[in-house]
């Protein structure tokens, strides 16, 4: 991740300097995490039916381990997304209306609108870790608290909006014509 | 009234350029605010949806997907295929195809077989005559075999949201991917033929054969794992899921230590890219979940079959409605959000005229590969265009050509013929 | 009060035509015809509204009114209690501890109210069994000996109890089982009574022998914001309700657990009566091996409660 050091209007650019700073650091820490993560699910998973088929004894409680993975695999991976703004996402109203104004109009009313779901989902997911904190449920055999694994969404729906922030002072810019189109 | 909002809001803001993910969380929005359902409670729904272990099959299968295409596996399959089936200008398309519907047997989505097989097979075939953006048609559309033969993460998905049974699901799409494959390659052979091209053979026979036999020699361990998948699932040993962690953990060392094309490096990249993919699903899932627990809350697919037999009369006629609403959608929609919102909206539609969830699979599985095809929303098109290096434009005409000679008919024959889909579960003893 | 009001109401085990399904059903008419119509429910089956998980979070959350369902332990692991193995070996034990007067109602009532839930009282189906295809066994022996693996429920004290049975309990998700049973993947189910395993995997499994290791059963509850929202005639009119469906499912149970063990020897299932020594067998290296273990997880004063209520040992 290369730092943007393309000029821009003073203020914005500066916030987004220290957005790509902290998508630098959080890249970097993110991807170790995840390959990690990614293997554990694969190989304990095939070490689960090694011990129920070849060893005759069925390991409890690896599902639960592979899940609670698997959570903060999904999410982490949903906010590298983010970072290399690779949502899925069709772009046919871009393609009809070229690259002129209108097209630059539309893609930051877009990416407005995307933020404010961001937050959105933020507070619905906060609302769960909060009731998961209060009821404290735990998973079938170790008992581990199930917020550990719905704290996930909450750290994704943080990534979000820190990403689609610079996404839309990108876009401004842009629009402002301060800024070249990615 | 809640179905028509739902999808007027997904797809307004797809069109608008909003990514599918924050598409989905406004249409939850919507639907909870018409329906005055506390949304933030739903989020659990979500969560104990996501937290799946037939979910894990996608993370597991795309991972598998990269790690076939950076580890060789990829490479030596087609190099076994063009060996058998010839290297004259008709066979190197029909290679392409085979070469799909082989890799299809091993990985769980289109986009990886666009991926491995463009980038071998796009340059050698324009040398060999054929039109750039033909091949890129030609590659996105045989890619889409790999949504029909199992294993399938489309079929998975649709298995989890209509709580069918994944086996039976894959299962449903084998005849069907035979019936385009046979179809793709007919096509093929007739377009090479129209433009005047005379198959010529020129290597001797014997060398060919010798030629099979050291590429199939070669590709032995990446062949072996259509029947260590299969075999497994069908025989047994695992279920769907776990054949997808034993896929990617026998891949892995293929890659590393017998085709020596996986490092430590690649490995690290393609798990890094299969968590970006899967966590993009994964979160519209999430929303799409809860969409769907709304709609049945409401009973909302009931008020649909209503609404349907009102308009038309006869089974028949709503079957002709279903399909075509769903080659719409494919056009301006992308798969995953396709078989989200409408496999549990329409199933209930499907199960009251009398057609079996199985075989709407197969439907659904057959309109999905048409309209990752078809313009604006093509998903698999752009992927072909891109990994072939040729503009959309030139590739549009040739791509709308075979998807009304191919996947067209199979479409209609999924339809109205269910013995296509249903004989195989049926024989196997899954219906 | 006169306001009128709907029920979101759920069993997610079974179809509408399940006696689960017949009892939600019931109860939701019932309060409808006590009320004049002014209270009606609308009832959702199987996994329409997600697994019992989901379904039992939602109605702790208010978003679904009432379940008849297993109460999930995932909250508090003390309301395991009730699947305790070899705790109660007829049905007049069973009235005694279960019905909505007996003493494990009073044991577990103030547990779920903790949750968030209010509950009613037990739905019994009946002594539990193990059914499998190709074989099965009727002791700790037999059943190590053939390796049989069964799909279980993975919270204690259910995978404790048929491991120290001599089986391999597999956690399944109940969506999975059928197929799983067909690939191979597990060799049968465990727990239930004999109609589940007939009625939904008749095709598959060859075997039903009853163990009697565990007291099968569902729960009438509700969210308790919501029952503490209603006035007190209208919390009357739902609780008779609930109790009339709940002693109708008494009346009928064991006569239900009887016309399904011969249905399904009709239908070819081989339906195996465990001696009692055998029996006994069981359920000695059971209560010698899980029990303790429930002094870990449930607490002294909860087991306590129980040895009071039950001869050990016996
Ligand atoms: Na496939
Ligand atoms: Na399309």
């Amino acid at each position: 991740m290369a730092i943007d050091t393309r000029p821009g209007s003073g203020a914005i650019q500066r916030v987004l300097t220290l957005i790509d700073r902290f998508d630098h650091w959080v890249t970097t820490a993110i991807r170790p995490i995840v390959v990690a993560l990614g293997l554990l699910i694969a190989f304990a998973f095939a070490a689960g039916v090694f011990f129920r088929s070849v060893v005759g004894s069925p390991v409890f409680g690896l599902e639960e381990l592979v899940l609670l993975a698997a959570m903060w695999f999904y999410l982490l991976g949903a906010g590298l997304a983010s970072s290399e703004r690779s949502h899925l996402s069709a772009d046919f109203l871009p393609m009809l209306l070229g690259d002129g104004k209108a097209a630059q109009a539309v893609q930051l009313f877009a990416t407005a609108l995307s933020l404010m779901m961001a937050v959105f989902i933020l507070v619905w997911s906060l609302d769960l870790v909060s009731w998961g904190l209060d009821k404290r449920q735990g998973t079938p055999v170790f008992g581990i608290p199930w917020v550990v694994s719905q704290a996930s969404l909450m750290f994704g729906a943080c990534l979000f909006i820190i990403y689609l922030s610079r996404d839309f002072l990108r876009d401004l810019l842009v629009l402002l014509g301060a800024r070249e189109a990615d | 009234m809640g179905a028509l909002v739902a999808i007027l809001v997904v797809v307004v803001l797809m069109f608008l350029g909003v990514p599918v993910v924050f598409s989905f969380a406004a249409m939850t929005l919507a639907l909870s605010l018409i329906y005055g359902i506390e949304i933030s409670s739903l989020m659990t729904t979500g969560f104990w949806a996501v937290n799946s272990v037939i979910l894990l099959a996608l993370p597991l299968f795309i991972m598998t997907g990269y790690v076939l295409q950076t580890g060789g596996l990829a490479r030596r399959l087609i190099d076994f295929v063009e060996a058998l089936v010839g290297n004259s200008k008709s066979g190197m398309g029909a290679s392409m195809i085979v070469a799909c519907a082989i890799f299809g047997a091993i990985s769980g989505t289109a986009s990886a077989a666009v991926a491995a097989i463009g980038r071998i097979m796009v340059d050698p075939m324009e040398r060999h005559g054929y039109d750039r953006g033909y091949v890129a048609a030609l590659l996105g559309a045989s890619s889409l075999l790999g949504l029909l033969i199992p294993p399938s993460i489309t079929m998975i998905l649709f298995a989890v949201v209509t709580r069918q049974s994944v086996t039976a699901c894959f299962l449903a799409t084998v005849g069907p991917g035979i019936l385009l494959m046979i179809l793709l390659i007919i096509y093929n052979a007739i377009r090479i033929r129209m433009g005047g091209e005379r198959p010529e053979q020129t290597v001797p026979v014997a060398d060919r054969w010798q030629n099979v036999g050291s590429a199939g020699w070669k590709a032995l361990p990446a062949l072996m794992m259509p029947v260590i998948i299969l075999g497994g699932i069908y025989g047994g040993f695992f279920t769907p899921t776990e054949a997808a962690a034993i896929a990617l953990v026998y891949a892995i060392p293929v890659g590393m230590f017998i085709y020596r094309d996986l490092d430590l490096k690649g490995l690290f990249d393609c798990v890094v890219q299969a968590a970006a993919t899967t966590g993009v699903i994964m979160v519209i899932l999430v929303f799409s979940f809860i969409a769907s627990r709304i709609f049945t809350m409401e009973r909302i697919p009931q008020e649909m079959t209503g609404f349907l037999f009102e308009i038309f009369e006869s089974p028949t006629a709503i079957l002709v409605a279903v399909n075509l609403f769903l080659i719409a959608l494919g056009m301006i929609m992308d798969d995953v959000s396709i078989i989200a919102i409408t496999g549990p909206l329409l199933l209930p539609v499907m199960t009251e005229i009398g057609v079996e969830p199985v075989h709407f699979a197969a439907i659904i599985g057959m309109s999905v590969v048409i309209g990752c095809n078809t313009p604006p929303m093509a998903p698999i098109l752009f992927l072909s265009c891109r990994v072939g290096n040729v503009g959309m434009s030139r590739v549009t005409k040739p791509a709308l050509q075979l998807i009304f000679f191919t996947a067209l008919p199979v479409q209609i024959a999924v339809t109205f013929w269910p013995g296509l889909s249903l004989f195989l579960p049926r024989a196997l003893g899954y219906l | 009060s006169d306001d009128e009001m709907t029920f979101r109401m759920v069993s997610t085990s079974g179809d509408a035509s399940s006696p689960q399904g017949m009892s939600i059903q019931m109860w939701a008419d019932r309060m409808s015809e006590l009320s004049d119509g002014r209270i009606t429910g609308e009832t959702f089956f199987q996994g329409e509204l997600g697994g019992q998980q989901e379904v039992f979070d939602q109605m702790v959350r208010g978003n679904i009114d009432m379940v008849l369902e297993l109460p999930q332990s995932s909250y508090d692991e003390r309301v395991g209690v009730m699947s305790l193995p070899y705790l109660i070996t007829d049905w007049d034990e069973a009235r005694a501890a279960y019905s909505p007067d007996g003493w494990m109602q009073q044991l577990v009532e103030p547990i779920l109210e903790d949750i968030g839930v209010k509950f009613f009282g037990v739905y019994p189906d009946g002594f539990g069994g193990i059914a499998t295809k190709g074989s099965y066994a009727t002791n700790h022996e037999d059943a190590q000996a053939l390796n049989l693996k069964v799909r279980a429920i993975p919270t204690f004290p259910n995978p404790q109890t048929l491991k120290a049975m001599g089986y391999q309990a597999v956690p399944i998700d109940w969506n999975e089982v059928y197929t799983s049973i067909q690939t191979g993947v597990v060799a049968g189910d465990a727990g239930n009574i004999i109609y589940w395993d007939y009625e939904y995997f008749g095709d598959q499994l060859d075997y039903y022998v009853h163990t009697r290791h565990n007291f099968s059963y569902s729960s009438l509850m509700m969210s308790l914001d919501r029952w503490n929202a209603l006035d007190a005639e209208d919390q009357e009119i739902v609780a008779t309700a609930a109790r009339e469906v709940i002693d109708q499912r008494y009346e009928g149970a064991q006569e239900f657990d009887a016309e399904w063990i011969q249905i399904a020897q009709d239908g070819g299932m081989e339906y195996i009566q465990p001696t009692d020594e055998e029996l006994d067998g069981w359920a000695a290296v059971v209560q010698e091996q899980v029990w303790p273990e429930a002094e870990d997880a449930f607490g002294s004063e909860i087991m306590d409660v129980v040895r009071s209520n039950v001869q050990v040992g016996g």
